[in-house]
């Protein structure tokens, strides 16, 4: 795990070699007709060596997008995104195609990614094909599906046998070894577990955490299910319209999250356990998120935010080193009032960056 | 809290006895739910948890006989109110349908007509089960949406549901659905296409209902976290058949089935503040032309023996509220206790 001591000149992750996936000042418009609705605006985040990012946000905060972007599936407006220290954009469509073998992404409908027409070994072997990795036909890629297979969990001899024979947790097996099988640096899985039955939900989170443990592939795992984003995350990362509004060791921001949409976020889940659920302090968060295409002025949460003072609509936070690693986009505090609810009660007005 | 006791002692509204259904395909008739006995009682959450393909739709679009076209009864009967379901007639099922027993979806989109205002399919139902003239129906319609915390309903009620989030939707169903004061209220799975903070207040707005207007609910999920905020007792479902069953506090803190037991087992749980994984129950459901004798969750159960795969266990009483389909019920049950 990637608990790290807060210097500060390490980097986000607090990592000392090159990031895997460095992301800065990236921002991603649609254009929706009478004005741009602003997907990603303005986010910068890297994923260390074997770091498993979680990124959590409510639908339309630009998650998927971000994901889209990393992999250079959109053009991005503005902002570099740099794979193993290569800056992407510069990188011709040709190029780009042997690069993506470094970054690959499990989606979240395993029915609709995967061709239903093509045996599972086929849609293995493809990428393993189209990288240059083994030759059609050889030996080296027979292997190289059977042990693929293995490493999800399935029997190899299901190699012959098409996506339709299997249930949504074989699927989503098949999703991943494609991921895995040109052996990337990074694998984004985007809402990989959401699709599923509950008891299937756990063995894709196990499976996907034994991965990363034995192969040190780095994630950035993308899902609005905090707890299983806690399970797995080194780091978490909280978006809110397109921005980035809480970013630290996953532990301390499922513990002590300090924006109040994270709180918020955490409160909404339910907890397997009755006498906690009808003891907790709920939070719930009122209201919706307001469009992308017409955020609200200063800081984009303000609407919802019970902590919300006149300051907040005139200037945007910027995120900021609250504790050791541990960042967030809010006015109301800052490193030497870290809570919230304290500094309320004690009258403090904007005292954040 | 309301007492529990005098929950189970109350007369159940809705009763439902040895109940089967089954679903014609192109390849054969097949059992989706099998033998099911319970009761609804007045004025409590009843929450319904399964994965899908465990029966839960089916057995609770049987209750105003709604299942689709080769879906049929196969077998037992419902009463609701003491009166036998599978006897009423069209007329007879309409008096019900909608204003004794009102659903909820899980999909707001397509249970609204996207073609008609929001207030157009609101006084059509406000009109037809309550007899009411248009503008009286259309005050009606207004204090309902306030009911269900749609801000400026006045204006609102003229949207089309394409102009509404999915959460305002979701809204708009459930004021659809008590706008005839049901008995009892089946929410199916309805914040299951939502985001997690508008699915916490549309939990708290059915939990708010329930209190305010004594509805019977009855609550599907397939998320047992769900299920221990806001629901009294709760049935699980697999493979069609019930497997445990009991008041939220027996189930979830000795579970008695290995089944619901790994359930609870396989949710991440931060605030247990531990680091083990997650437990996993292997393999998936049985489809519904998959099931073999014996318990049908055997092929995945880690505790089971010979006899699990020889003999379908019966429904075991543990204590008078709580049961639970298993050979090893008693054993399991103590583990769980100890634990």
């Amino acid at each position: 795990m990637s608990e790290s001591s807060g210097n500060t000149d390490r980097g986000q992750s607090g990592r000392l070699d090159r990031p895997v996936l460095e992301i800065s000042g990236l921002k991603v418009y649609f254009n929706s007709g009478k004005n741009f609705v602003r997907a990603v605006d303005g986010i910068s985040l890297e994923i260390g060596r074997g770091e498993v990012l979680g990124l959590v946000g409510e639908s339309g905060c630009g998650k998927s997008t971000l994901a889209r972007a990393a992999l250079k599936l959109i053009r991005p407006n503005s902002g570099s995104i740099k794979i193993c220290g290569e800056e992407v954009s510069r990188l011709s469509e040709r190029q780009m195609r042997q690069f993506r073998k470094k970054i690959q992404i499990v989606f979240q409908d395993p029915s609709s990614s995967l061709d239903p027409r093509m045996k599972v070994r086929d849609i293995i072997s493809e990428p393993i094909v189209n990288f240059q990795l083994a030759r059609r036909k050889s030996r080296d890629l027979e292997a190289a599906v059977e042990n693929l297979l293995k490493s999800v969990g399935l029997d190899p001899s299901f190699a012959d046998r098409y996506p339709n024979e299997f249930s949504g947790g074989q699927r989503q097996r098949i999703g991943i070894a494609r991921a895995l099988a040109p052996k990337p640096e990074i694998i984004i899985a985007d809402e990989p577990i959401s699709a599923l039955d509950v008891s299937i939900q756990a063995q894709i989170l196990n499976l996907l955490n034994r991965l990363r443990r034995q192969s040190g592939i780095a994630l950035m795992f993308i899902s609005h299910d905090l707890r299983a984003v806690e399970y797995i995350s080194d780091r978490i990362a909280v978006m809110y319209l397109g921005r980035l509004v809480e970013i630290g060791p996953s532990k301390r921001v499922y513990s002590e999250p300090l924006m109040p949409y994270t709180r918020g976020l955490i409160s909404a889940l339910p907890v397997p356990d009755p006498e906690v659920e009808r003891k907790r302090k709920r939070y719930i968060l009122q209201g919706e998120t307001p469009s992308p295409a017409d955020p609200p002025s200063g800081c984009r949460f303000r609407t919802r935010c019970q902590f919300a003072i006149e300051e907040c609509s005139k200037r945007e936070p910027t995120l900021s080193e609250i504790r050791p690693s541990h960042f967030a986009a809010c006015l109301r505090i800052n490193a030497e009032n870290p809570d919230i609810e304290e500094n309320q009660k004690r009258g403090l007005g904007a005292i954040g960056a | 809290m309301e007492n529990k006791d005098q929950i189970l002692g109350s007369n159940p509204i809705l009763k439902v006895e040895n109940l089967s259904i089954a679903f014609k395909t192109d390849t054969g008739v097949y059992p989706a739910v099998e033998g099911v006995d319970f009761e609804v009682y007045e004025g409590e959450i009843l929450a319904i948890v399964g994965e899908s393909g465990a029966g839960k739709s089916a057995l609770t679009a049987s209750f105003a006989r709604l299942l689709p076209r080769n879906g049929k009864i196969a077998g037992g009967k419902i009463f609701f109110k003491g009166k036998d379901i599978l006897a009423l007639d069209e007329k007879g099922l309409r008096k019900i349908r909608g204003s004794e027993i009102a659903y909820v979806f899980q999909d707001p989109m397509t249970s609204l007509n996207p073609y008609l205002r929001i207030s157009t399919q609101l006084i059509e139902v406000l009109r037809l089960h309550l007899g009411v003239n248009k503008s009286e129906a259309r005050k009606t319609a207004i204090n309902l949406l306030e009911k269900v915390h749609i801000p400026d309903a006045e204006k609102r009620i003229d949207s089309f549901p394409f102009e509404l989030s999915g959460g305002m939707r979701q809204r708009v169903m459930i004021a659809m659905a008590i706008a005839c004061n049901p008995k009892i209220l089946i929410a199916d799975e309805p914040t299951m296409a939502l985001d997690v903070t508008i699915a916490a207040q549309i939990l708290e707005l059915i939990s708010e209902l329930n209190a305010k207007n004594k509805t019977s609910t009855v609550l599907i999920t397939h998320d047992l976290g769900v299920v221990a905020g806001i629901a009294e007792r709760v049935i699980v479902l697999y493979a069609g058949r019930i497997f445990e069953a009991g008041r939220i506090g027996e189930v979830f803190s000795s579970p008695a089935n290995p089944y619901t037991k790994g359930l609870l087992q396989s949710i991440p749980n931060p605030a247990d503040g531990r680091q083990k994984e997650p437990e996993q129950i292997p393999g998936a459901p049985p489809r519904l032309d998959e099931i073999k004798a014996g318990c049908r969750f055997a092929p995945r159960c880690q505790y089971a023996e010979e006899v699990c795969f020889q003999e379908e266990p019966k429904l075991y009483k543990i204590s008078p509220s709580h049961s639970s389909r298993c050979h090893f019920a008693e054993k399991i049950h103590k583990s769980s206790q100890a634990a």
